[in-house]
This record gives structure tokens, sequence and C-alpha cells, in this order.
């Protein structure tokens, strides 16, 4: 155990020490920053020419009992008698927009909505369309009346209570998606660094000396633990700024005030992130000892890639009917188990048999790659400058 | 030169090993001991099998066929540390410093890293290596990058050295340092297996020699005795003056002032040496058995196959 964490700490310090790391690092830090100041750049800049007073000709009298919106909303509304003395404030700038009611709006509904040169935002046509709506109720029971305007909001439970998914919790999609991309930027870049670190050991030729060293096991476990925490470093970097951003965005950003994070999903992550990148790195580590460079290691690991990536090609089957048959036999994949199951988590409530059997379908298939990658490793360590063939690779595993 | 004659236990004991790489056979059959604290050449043409041997001897390869019991018995992850290895194909990792490098494979090694450092410390002062220890390996010579390969070999005090080539690439003030550090290791009772081409390097270190040609043990014992068993009834003499007709000689031949002799069966070299000294006119400068040198003998052996 002492000589694979030595070569995991070799490994790490190796790896992270180099300028491309940190700039990988950076990378995510670097677009967040830009585009937190965008957003909130342009917000400021909507927010400026969304606010104002919002002029209307009403012919048929249909807006008459509408009510006021309180002091210190965006938006004021103001009844002009016709277009012409309308299209006046809109010119002086007295007015940002205008809403000219059709004769039959009480039935039809219909208006034109005019502006000058830059279209408003939704919200002033949503405030417009509250203002509008408060005409059709009586106006004597505000509670009520804020009610009927607020529409409903349903909550659904699991019979055990243990799980909720709210209407407005848009962050119960958002959260699967971010951490599904960062579980595969994380997973492919930790288990590529692996191929690489296994053709660099033959490059250097530093892989004869290794293996009268330590068993090609330890050598294997070794890169996997060091690279395994390469990858932790980086995600848990991303993952402490996008919480920082969170923390940041959650004040201003409506959504995300009702958001909750279920501690079960970050826990089911965290172990499936693990085994996932287990099984992957064993295939990248046998993979990078049996090619040549880094360039046709990546050719050799294509295909593992694409079938691990596979969830990606029927998420929306998965999260929009995350029940069906192809969800929960992508759920038991080991290859395409960890990306269906985090898809699938918010989305319903996964039966526990389902995860049971993804996670230990998983760790069997990590003991029996981790296995097969240190018998290919055997044969395909020595050869410098000759590509192995499948069928001694297939005389290995037989060995 | 001396040879180990001491009847005890082989440190490594190699019988009969027989290696293939899907048609090609690399190893036929190969049948050597070597004692402890000797220093034991590895000889042979290149492809003739010596790096797969010293390769299933390591367990890096297992033998289609044969024996190879190593420190007295079938080797262990234990018996690993107890070895060290310079293979063929160098390697150190590049992109690490120096001593970083060598106290990484000192560690592997099973070497605690205070006590690889200290000894890495005292390498680098001999090796003449001090200044260079915070480069880069990247960054050193070829002949520099050799001795630090050398270092790894040999810094957690091994029993058994196995070395292929250990003087390519050196030049001749660092070949003589890289000798005597292999003849110290000796003098602790370290055994040295040794590969190399550089015939002169064996007859001057090793005590005794396997020479493998074509997967195949095709001469082994003790230097001098192989050479005095190759060795034809010849004499060598320099003079200064001209050399008498000596009847009995078979066939002369000659190169500057040096003359070789071969006598034919029985006549002893002595009644050469009597009629030298009575010749008149000419000065008797050296006077030596014809024993032919292991470059002789390789080349023989080898090409006579």
């Amino acid at each position: 155990m002492r000589k694979v964490l030595q070569i995991a700490l070799n490994e790490y310090k190796r790896r992270v020490a180099r300028k491309s790391f940190i700039l990988v690092l950076l990378m995510p830090l670097i677009i967040l920053v830009v585009a937190v100041v965008v957003g909130f750049l342009s917000a400021s800049a909507a927010i400026n020419s969304d606010k104002g007073v919002i002029g209307y000709i009403d012919p048929s009298n249909a807006l008459v009992q509408a009510v006021p919106p309180p002091a210190g909303s965006d938006n004021t509304f103001e009844r002009f008698p016709d277009r012409a003395a309308a299209d006046a404030a809109l010119r002086e700038q007295k007015i940002i927009a205008y809403y000219a009611l059709a004769p039959d709006f009480a039935s039809s509904g219909k208006s034109d909505f005019v502006y000058w040169q830059n279209q408003p935002d939704r919200t002033v046509k949503r405030a417009f369309e509250r203002f509008a709506r408060t005409a059709l109720l009586d106006g004597s029971n505000a509670q009520v009346m804020q009610r009927l305007l607020d529409g409903s909001n349903f909550t659904l439970r699991t019979p055990d209570g243990s799980r909720t998914f709210s209407d407005n919790d848009i962050f119960s999609i958002m959260l699967p998606l971010g951490v599904a991309i960062l579980f595969i930027i994380a997973l492919f870049s930790g288990a590529s660094y692996l191929m690489q670190a296994v053709v660099d050991e033959k490059e250097n030729r530093t892989i004869e000396i290794m293996i009268t060293s330590v068993t090609p096991m330890q050598l294997m476990s070794g890169k996997i633990l060091g690279l395994a925490a390469v990858g932790l470093t980086q995600v848990g970097v991303w993952v402490l700024a996008g919480a920082a951003a969170f923390g940041i965005a959650r004040e201003r950003v409506e959504f995300l005030q009702a958001a909750t994070i279920d501690p079960g999903f970050l826990i089911l992550a965290l172990v499936l992130s693990v085994l996932q990148y287990l099984l992957l790195g064993s295939f990248m580590a046998a993979i990078g000892s049996v090619v040549l460079d880094v360039k046709q290691g990546q050719s050799w690991s294509s295909p593992v890639t694409l079938i691990s990536m596979t969830p990606m090609f029927f998420f929306a089957l998965i999260v929009f009917d995350p029940n069906s048959i192809i969800a929960v036999i992508l759920s038991l994949f080991p290859l395409t188990a960890p990306l269906t199951l985090l898809l699938r988590y918010n989305m319903t409530s996964v039966p526990a048999w389902q995860i049971i059997a993804a996670i230990a379908l998983l760790a069997l298939s990590v003991v029996g790659a981790m296995w097969l990658a240190a018998r290919i490793f055997r044969i395909g360590m020595l050869r410098f400058g000759q590509a192995v063939k499948i069928s001694e690779i297939a005389a290995s595993i037989r060995f | 030169m001396h040879m180990n004659t001491s009847p005890t236990q082989a440190t490594i004991s190699v019988s009969h090993l027989a290696k293939s790489f899907g048609q090609a056979q690399a190893v036929h059959d190969v049948s050597f001991e070597v004692q402890r604290g000797e220093i034991f050449g590895l000889l042979g043409p290149n492809g003739a099998g010596k790096t797969t041997t010293i390769r299933m001897i390591l367990d890096i390869f297992k033998p289609d066929r044969g024996e190879i019991s190593v420190l007295g018995g079938p080797i262990t992850d234990a018996k690993k540390e107890k070895i060290g290895y310079l293979p063929e194909e160098r390697g150190l990792y590049k992109d690490l410093k120096v001593e970083e490098c060598v106290l990484y494979l000192a560690e592997l090694k099973g070497l605690s890293r205070r006590t690889a450092r200290e000894r890495a410390t005292a390498y680098f002062e001999q090796l003449d290596l001090s200044a260079h220890k915070s480069k880069k390996v990247n960054d050193l010579s070829k002949g520099m990058q050799q001795k630090v390969q050398v270092i790894t070999t040999l810094i957690h005090q091994p029993e058994v050295v196995i070395i292929d080539e250990p003087f390519s690439g050196l030049d001749p003030i660092n070949t003589r340092l890289i000798q005597d550090m292999l003849m110290k290791e000796r003098q602790r009772g370290t055994t040295v297996i040794m590969s190399t081409h550089q015939m002169h390097q064996v007859e001057e270190m090793c005590d005794r020699i396997v020479l493998i040609n074509k997967g195949d043990s095709v001469l082994y014992g003790g230097v001098d005795e192989i050479r005095r068993r190759y060795a034809d009834n010849a004499v060598r003499v320099t003079v200064r003056g001209d050399l008498p007709d000596f009847p009995d000689v078979m066939e002369t031949s000659r190169k500057g002032n040096e003359h070789t002799l071969h006598l034919p069966k029985g006549m002893p070299p002595q009644s050469i040496l009597r009629q030298l000294a009575d010749a008149p006119d000419i000065t008797v400068e050296a006077f030596e058995l014809a024993i032919p040198t292991l470059d002789d003998i390789f080349v023989r052996v080898v090409s006579e196959k």
C-alpha cells in the first residue's frame, strides 16, 4: 500500500505542477466570471429600458375597474384618449410603450402593442396583463385576488415524504444537467490523463524499472489513485467556485431561492463518479499500455468514450420519461449507469433496487476491468515502436 | 583475474530456459549459474536472447520452459527489492528534477526518504553530479543521465545487480568511475550480472561468463579458463633484429615487431625461448603464451555456429 501511495503522490505532483493543468483549472472560472459580468451588465441594461410608464388606449372602458400596481413597482399605467396622444407621449419618451386595446377587448383580448425603437422585455407584457386581469375581478377581497393572479404551485411528494418536486423548481432540471456535464468533463479528462500517464511511462522507458520495483497492480492502482486526486482537485475547485457563484446568484435570481440540493443526490454522484472513474481508468490504462502514442490511444479509446456518453444522446428520453425501459437498461449497464442515474434522480423516484444493482454491477466491473488491465499491461508495456495485436491481447487474458 | 570456485549455493540459477514470442524463438536453451559475490558476464551478439533471459530472471516474462532460481528460490516481490536493475532501454522521468527522480525510484525499492536522500547526496558527490541535482533530467547530457541511472540501480544496496551495457555512452573517465563502483559492489559481496559487448571490460572485470548465441548458451565458465581452453600451442614474441628460422614452427605471422609462432602439438614453448636466447644479434623484448582475447573467442564461437 505504501508503494501505491508513493506512486499516487508522484503522479499527482507531476501532473498538478504542469502549466496545462493550471490552465484547465482556471478555464471554467474565467468563463464563469465573464458570464457573470456579461449577465449583470445585460440585466442592468434591460432593467433600465423596461422600467417606466406604460400607456394604454381603452375605447370600450374595459380597464376602468383595473387596480393600479402598488407604489414602487417597476411599471405604472396611464390612459390616453387616442393613438395620437399616445404616440406623442412615446415620442417624448414619457412612456416606454403603449397598448391600443381593440373595441371588443373584453371578449377578444385583442390589442396592439406599440413601442419606440427597442422592444421592451417580457416583464412589461406580464405587468400589463396582470393589470388588465385585475379589471375582471371585483377587487373586494385582496387576498383572493392575489391568489388568483399568482396561479397555483403544486408540490409533489413521494409517499415516504423524503423527496419533493415543485413546479417552480427549475433547479431540479438544471442541477442534474450541470452535474452531468461536470461529471463528463472531469471523468473523461481524468481517464485520458491516465492513458497519457501510461504512455508517458513507455515513452520515458521507465516502465521496466517500475515493474521490477512494484507489481503491475500496484503501479496501476497508484496511477489511478493519483490521477483521481488530480480530477478531484479539478472538480473540487470548480464546485467551490460554482457554490460561491450560486451563493451570490441566489440573492438576485428568484427561482434559485426555492432551490435545495438533496444530500442523497450528492452522495450518489460521488459514489458513482469514483466507480465510473475506476472503470474508465482501467480501460484507459490498458489501452495506454498497448498503443504507441497518445494519438493512437485516443482513437482506441473512442468506442469506450462513446458508449459512456450514450445517456447524453438519450437525454430527452431519460429526463421526460425517466422510468422507460431504455432509461432502466442504461441505468444498469456499468458504463452508462452513472450518467443515467444522475439524470434520472431528480426527475423521478428511482427504485432503490435499481440504484443498488447499478452500483453492485459497476463495482464488479471495476474489479474485472482492473484485473484485465493488469494482464494486458503485462504484454503491452515492453513494446516500444511496435503495436500489440488483438490476438496477443486475447492470449494474455487466457494466460 | 580470479575465479570463484567455492561450491556455494548459486545466487542465480538458470536451467534450460526457453521462450518464444509467436513464431520467433528468442531463447532456446540457456543454462548457467551465478555465484554470490562474482561479476558474471552475459555475452552474445545482438538478438542472441540476453535481454529476454534477463527479463525472465526478473519475472517480467514467464519462461515457456526451464527453471529459474533467484536468491535460493522463485522470485518474489520481496526479492525484487534486493535486485538493482539497469535496463537496456534506459529510463528516467525526464520532467522530474534529478534528485526527485532518484528519491522516488529509491523509495519504490523500499528505502525511507531520509536514507534515500543521504545516499543520493553521497552518490552525487562521488559522481560529480551535486551541481546538477536540481536540474530536470531532460536537461542533463546523455552521459550524466547514465550516471543518474547507475545511482538508481545501486542506491538501495541490492544483493544482486543486473546491468545491461553499463558503459554505453560514457567517456573513458566516467567509464572508469562506474567500473570502480561495480568493483566496490563486488567487494561488498554484491553479485553482479553484466551484459555487454565490450570484451576488454569483460576481461578486466568478469570472473565468469556465459556466451549466448541464437538462444543457446554456447560457452560457459571462468574467463581465464575459457581463454586457456581456446589457446592454440603458440607463443607471441617481440624482438629487435631478424627473427631466426625455427624449423619446427608450423606457421609464423607478423605484426610490426610482434611475431606469433604456432607450435606443433606437444612442443614446449620453452624450447623457442631457449633458441631465441641463443640466437645472435637479436634482443627479446617480450615473450608470452599466445592466449586468445575474449574478442577472438567471441568471433570464433559465433561464426562457427
